[in-house]
Order: C-alpha cells, then sequence, then structure tokens
C-alpha cells in the first residue's frame, strides 16, 4: 500500500516541480524585461536630458559664454550659432553633441510673452529608422541671445531615436572619428543601401561624416564587419 | 522453515520500504534545493536590476532638476524689451528697494517686475504649472527723497515760513537713522510777508536740503502757470529732481503745499476740461510714473474760522498779507474742491493728504511722514500658481545677485 503510495506522489512531485521551476524562470524573466525596458526608458530620457544641455550649454554648440553664470547651466544661446547650425547641419547631428548609440534632431522655438512660436529653426537627422525601437521627445527653455540688452524666450525641443539605422550609422560614425580600424559583429535585420556618406534602411536614410566604399548593400544577416578608416574621411568596408 | 521465510520476507520489505522512503526523501530535498536557489537567484537578480533601475532614476531625477535649474536661469537672464535689463537684475533691484515696481525715468516708466516675470514662465510653462518665491531677506533701501512744492502766494507766508526749519529738522531725523533728503521748489520765486519777503536765500542749504524756484522760463516742459500751480509745479520738481538728482531706488515723496486749487481758486471747478484739473492729472501722471508718494499738506483757507466765508474786513480770521490782515473768500469757497483735488492726488499715488490745522503743525507732519513711511518692505515675491498635490514637484533653490552685492533667494518649482 504504502509502494504504491510512493509510486503515485514520485512523478506528481516531479511534475510539480518543474511547473514551479518553470513559474518561477518566467516570473524572473518577466520582471528582468520589464525593468530592462523601464531602464531603457530612463536611459533614454537622461540622453535627451543630456543633448539639450550640452546644446545649450557648450560653446562647442549654440552656448553663449556669459562670466555670471559661472559654468552654471543657464540655456543662454547664441542666435548666430542657431542659424549658423540649422545652415551645417541640416540632416545631421553636429559632432560637439552626437551620440553613437541614438540619432536626434533638435528644434529651436523662439516665444513670444504669450507663449506663440514667432521664429523656428532645427537641426539634426533628417530621417530615422521606419521601425523605432525606442523614442523620445523632449524640451527645455532656453534663452535666445540677439545682444547683451536683448535676450528672448525660446524653447528647445529633441526628437531622440533609436532603431537600426541609428544603431549602424552609429558603428560607422565612431570609427569616423575615432580614426581606427574596427571589427564589430553586427546583426542586420534589414537589408542596409550604401550611398557615398548615406546609408539607408527601408527607404529612410541617414548621412554619416566619412565616405564608405567596398560596398553598396548588406542584405539582412549575421556579419562580422571589418571597417578600415582611410584619412581624411573613407571608410572601407570587407565582411 | 516457514516462521524462517516469513522473517527473511518481511526484512526484505522493510528493506524495500526503507529504500522508497530514502528515495522520496532524496527527491523532496532536491525540489527544496532546486526551489531555494531559484527563489535566492530570482531575489538577488531583481534587486540587482531593481538597484540599477533605482540608480537610473535618481541619475534621471538628478538630470530633470538640473534641467529644471537651467530653465529657470535661462528664464533670469532673458531681458525686458523697454529697460534691457535681465529678469535676475530686475528682481536684484526690487529685493533691494523690497518693491516689484521699478521706477526708470520718465521716459521708461515704471516696470513690474512680478508680471515680467510672470510673463516669461507662463509663455514657457504655461499657466498653472510653476511657482516662484523670492526672499528678500536683505536691510531694504531706506533712503528718502522729498521734494516739496509751496505754493507762494501770499497766504502761504507762515507754512513757508514753517519750513525755514526744514534744514535742521533732516539733520536730526538722519542722526535718528533716517536716510532723509529734501528739496524745496518755490513756485514762481518769493512770497511777500509782513514781515517781508520768503525767498530761497532765507533758507540754510545744507548737504541734504536746498531751494530752488520753479521759474515759468525754465527747464521744464511744465512750470505751472501760477504762483498757485501745484500740479504742474510737482511735474517740474519732478523733472528737476532732488539735490544730486533721483536715486534709482528711493522712496521718493512729493509734497504739494497749498491752499488753493493747482492753478487757482478763481473757480471751484471739477471740469476734466479745466486748467486746474488738467494741471492735478499732469501731477499724478508725473508722481506716478516717478513711482512718487504725494502727501499734499492742505493750508488753512479761512473756512476753519468762518464757514460762511462771509468774513471779508474780519481781521482775527484772516492772514497777514503786505503789512495788513486780510480775509480770502475765494480760498474759503473753494475749501472743499481743493480738498477733493488733493485727496485725489494722494489716492492715486498711495499718499494721503494732511489738512493743516495750524502751519505750525507743517514741521511734524513732515517727520510723521519720514518716521512713518514704510513702503516696499515686501518680505518676498510669490510668483505663479498655487502647488498642486499628488504631482510630480520638481524644485530648485537659486541665488540671485542684487546690486548691492548680496544674493537673495529664488525657489521655483515646476509640475506638468
Amino acid at each position: 500500500m504504502k509502494s504504491q503510495l510512493s509510486f503515485v506522489i514520485k512523478p506528481i512531485i516531479l511534475i510539480a516541480t518543474i511547473i514551479l521551476i518553470i513559474v518561477l524562470v518566467f516570473a524572473l524573466y518577466g520582471s528582468e524585461v520589464k525593468e530592462k525596458e523601464r531602464e531603457k526608458s530612463l536611459d533614454l530620457v537622461a540622453i535627451a536630458t543630456n543633448t539639450l544641455l550640452i546644446l545649450a550649454n557648450s560653446e562647442d554648440c549654440l552656448a553663449f559664454h556669459l562670466e555670471e553664470t559661472q559654468g552654471a547651466y543657464a540655456n543662454i544661446v547664441s542666435i548666430d550659432k542657431i542659424i549658423e547650425f540649422s545652415k551645417n547641419y541640416k540632416d545631421i547631428e553636429p559632432e560637439c553633441a552626437r551620440s553613437f548609440d541614438f540619432g536626434w534632431r533638435a528644434s529651436i522655438e523662439e516665444l513670444d510673452l504669450n507663449g506663440n512660436v514667432v521664429k523656428n529653426w532645427s537641426f539634426g537627422a533628417r530621417e530615422f529608422s521606419q521601425d523605432r525601437k525606442e523614442e523620445i521627445n523632449f524640451w527645455m527653455p532656453v534663452a535666445i541671445r540677439y545682444s547683451s540688452k536683448d535676450v528672448r524666450p525660446g524653447r528647445m525641443r529633441i526628437q531622440i531615436v533609436y532603431g537600426e539605422l541609428e544603431n549602424i550609422a552609429g558603428i560607422f560614425d565612431r570609427v569616423c572619428k575615432m580614426k581606427k580600424d574596427t571589427k564589430v559583429k553586427v546583426s542586420i535585420e534589414n537589408d542596409l543601401k550604401i550611398n557615398g556618406n548615406e546609408i539607408c534602411i527601408k527607404n529612410k536614410c541617414r548621412k554619416l561624416y566619412c565616405n564608405v566604399e567596398g560596398r553598396n548593400e548588406i542584405k539582412r544577416g549575421e556579419y562580422i564587419l571589418n571597417i578600415g578608416y582611410l584619412a581624411p574621411n573613407k571608410l572601407i568596408i570587407g565582411i | 522453515m516457514l516462521v524462517k521465510m516469513n522473517n527473511s520476507r518481511r526484512s526484505k520489505m522493510n528493506l524495500r520500504i526503507r529504500k522508497e522512503k530514502g528515495q522520496t526523501f532524496e527527491i523532496l530535498g532536491f525540489v527544496v534545493l532546486a526551489v531555494a536557489i531559484i527563489i535566492l537567484t530570482t531575489i538577488l537578480k531583481s534587486g540587482s536590476i531593481r538597484g540599477y533601475t533605482t540608480t537610473i532614476k535618481e541619475l534621471y531625477e538628478t538630470q530633470e532638476g538640473e534641467g529644471f535649474r537651467a530653465g529657470v536661469n535661462s528664464i533670469l537672464y532673458m531681458t525686458e524689451q523697454k529697460t534691457g535689463k535681465t529678469m535676475h537684475e530686475l528682481i536684484g533691484i526690487a529685493a533691494l528697494i523690497q518693491n516689484d515696481t521699478i521706477y526708470f525715468g520718465p521716459t521708461i516708466g515704471s516696470i513690474n517686475v512680478s508680471e515680467e516675470v510672470k510673463k516669461r514662465f507662463d509663455a514657457i510653462y504655461g499657466k498653472n504649472h510653476w511657482k516662484v518665491n523670492i526672499s528678500f531677506d536683505i536691510p531694504p533701501a531706506r533712503e528718502i527723497q522729498i521734494v516739496i512744492v509751496a505754493d507762494t502766494s501770499g497766504s502761504l507766508c507762515d507754512d513757508v515760513n514753517e519750513l525755514r526749519q526744514l534744514p535742521q529738522i533732516i539733520d536730526a531725523l538722519r542722526a535718528r537713522g533716517k536716510d532723509v533728503s529734501a528739496r524745496l521748489f518755490l513756485l514762481r520765486g518769493s512770497l511777500s510777508c509782513c514781515e517781508g519777503t520768503i525767498n530761497c536765500g532765507n533758507f540754510k542749504f545744507t548737504d541734504y536740503f536746498d531751494c530752488q524756484v520753479i521759474n515759468p522760463y525754465g527747464n521744464c516742459t511744465l512750470t505751472g502757470s501760477t504762483e498757485e500751480d501745484w500740479g504742474n509745479g510737482l511735474v517740474c520738481a519732478i523733472q528737476i529732481g532732488p539735490k544730486g538728482g533721483w536715486s534709482e531706488y528711493s522712496i521718493k515723496i512729493g509734497i504739494p503745499l497749498s491752499d488753493e486749487l493747482p492753478g487757482g481758486s478763481e473757480t471751484c471747478t471739477k471740469d476734466p476740461n479745466s486748467a486746474q484739473y488738467r494741471s492735478l492729472q499732469n501731477g499724478i501722471n508725473a508722481a506716478k510714473n516717478a513711482n512718487m508718494i504725494v502727501f499734499p499738506f492742505k493750508a488753512l483757507t479761512g473756512k476753519e474760522c468762518c464757514p460762511s466765508c462771509n468774513c471779508i474786513g474780519n481781521s482775527t480770521c484772516g492772514i497777514c498779507h503786505e503789512g495788513s490782515w486780510r480775509f480770502t473768500d475765494i480760498q474759503c469757497k473753494c475749501d472743499s474742491a481743493v480738498e477733493w483735488y488733493m485727496s485725489t492726488i494722494a489716492n492715486e499715488t498711495g499718499g494721503k493728504m494732511i489738512a493743516l490745522k495750524d502751519a505750525s503743525q507743517i514741521i511734524d507732519a513732515l517727520i510723521n511722514i519720514t518716521m512713518e513711511i514704510d513702503v516696499g518692505n515686501l518680505p518676498y515675491l510669490e510668483i505663479g500658481y498655487p502647488i498642486p498635490e499628488r504631482k510630480n514637484i520638481i524644485a530648485v533653490t537659486l541665488f540671485v545677485p542684487t546690486p548691492a552685492q548680496r544674493f537673495v533667494e529664488l525657489r521655483a518649482w515646476q509640475w506638468s
């Protein structure tokens, strides 16, 4: 009788154990995924804030240097630099605030005292990935300095996007800026077209800092890319 | 034999049961161990992920705060259109004078700092999404600059004569810690009094007191058409200013001294088209633009001792003028109109009309005004909207420099 009981209990315990393990593993995996998503989203907001602060407060970007602020963030941007950036960086992020992990486009709005937009300038990436993994829109007030006696209210907006196009462009731009040959493992989910200093995925294109030679197209798949740098601004790709 | 066989079977069965029990415990032990390991791994892993997320969240909140701080800073560096001064310069001046209305001269006029700050915060953060509190915890500006515009008709002889004590009184007030100075303006020059002529030469000039004549042919745009025209006379006094000129952050006090309507009491009119009314309006506008508080001194009109105003020839109810005692009925009849005119300018500028019962009250009245004046003693500026409950509030504290090389604390809140 006892042996019959043991014969029944054993498989039940085994099945229960397996179910319990599966439930625990799924719970662990689920919470990990949720936390990662949250982490990624916070990361993106932090990057957006950071990029805006750099844009508005770095003299290499748009900031007007003011002794009085003593290095504190004051978001005072020079109208001359705004005009220069909107002319020179119509379709690519300026180097002073380039992120190799994300793509972004910023716009600066001059406001009247009723909060209406009276003028608008923009610069940064012209297009983004069609299938975006992450995207965030963020803004910050800026003071647009025309002269010492004329500083007007403004708002700087940024759209930050993370997708395949931005990721691959980041890899190429990083090599171009580091000026160092690199071997990198990539997983390309959609066919990639290369045309000089422009790459396109699903008809969405991005400008690169360097001209890319060696291949006009990379089909979807997993590759180890050999990216060689040739001064002054050329990249040679080998697979 | 049978017993032996039974014993052997029993011991075999016992062995089997013991073996099966051992296996069961083995499985149970394994299950307990596996579950414990999984739970431990889960706790450790989720703990480490949560810790990482918390760090990122804290980092994000810090950056969010920095972003807001930079935003507030940017607003403080925006300029006001008419003056070209930044918001933090305006706040600094407001803190120094402890008043959020700042006068920038006749061309620019007065600027309300609270309104300027509000417009910019509203334009950027929107209405009902922010609040700013600026503490004025610094010693206030106490400089008091007084201009007195005296009617020089004969009926004011005793009053103007009293003002000859003013230089000493001002010195005494200064000795009591009041940073006060005064300039007396005599409309059209001098007074013919029983004791002789009174003009600016009869006054002792000091570092903090002097006297000037409002000359109808002088440099002022409006000089006063008669010796009683204290409305236009005040405009001229504001234009010329006190000794050393107007100080940007001073408390400005104007004192017209008269017993008649501005321009004369020949008619007791309140008609907006009358010269008297226009003179009053000119005075009000100039005082308001100068951020000046007006305390008109109404001298005796004769109504006090002769309510019917029918006392011509009554020496006990007159004034000594050009060697004889006279009762002037026009001043008496316009008594209430004078009161109305003087009260109007006082009310419009935040001052008070003072009806003198005797010329000797002038000095006491001046001392009281100087001692009791308490303008611009705002302890702090509170601009914006009430902070809501159950909202994610971002708060920052900044320090704004003032022209006195001191800093005031600015606290700002923002919510979505």
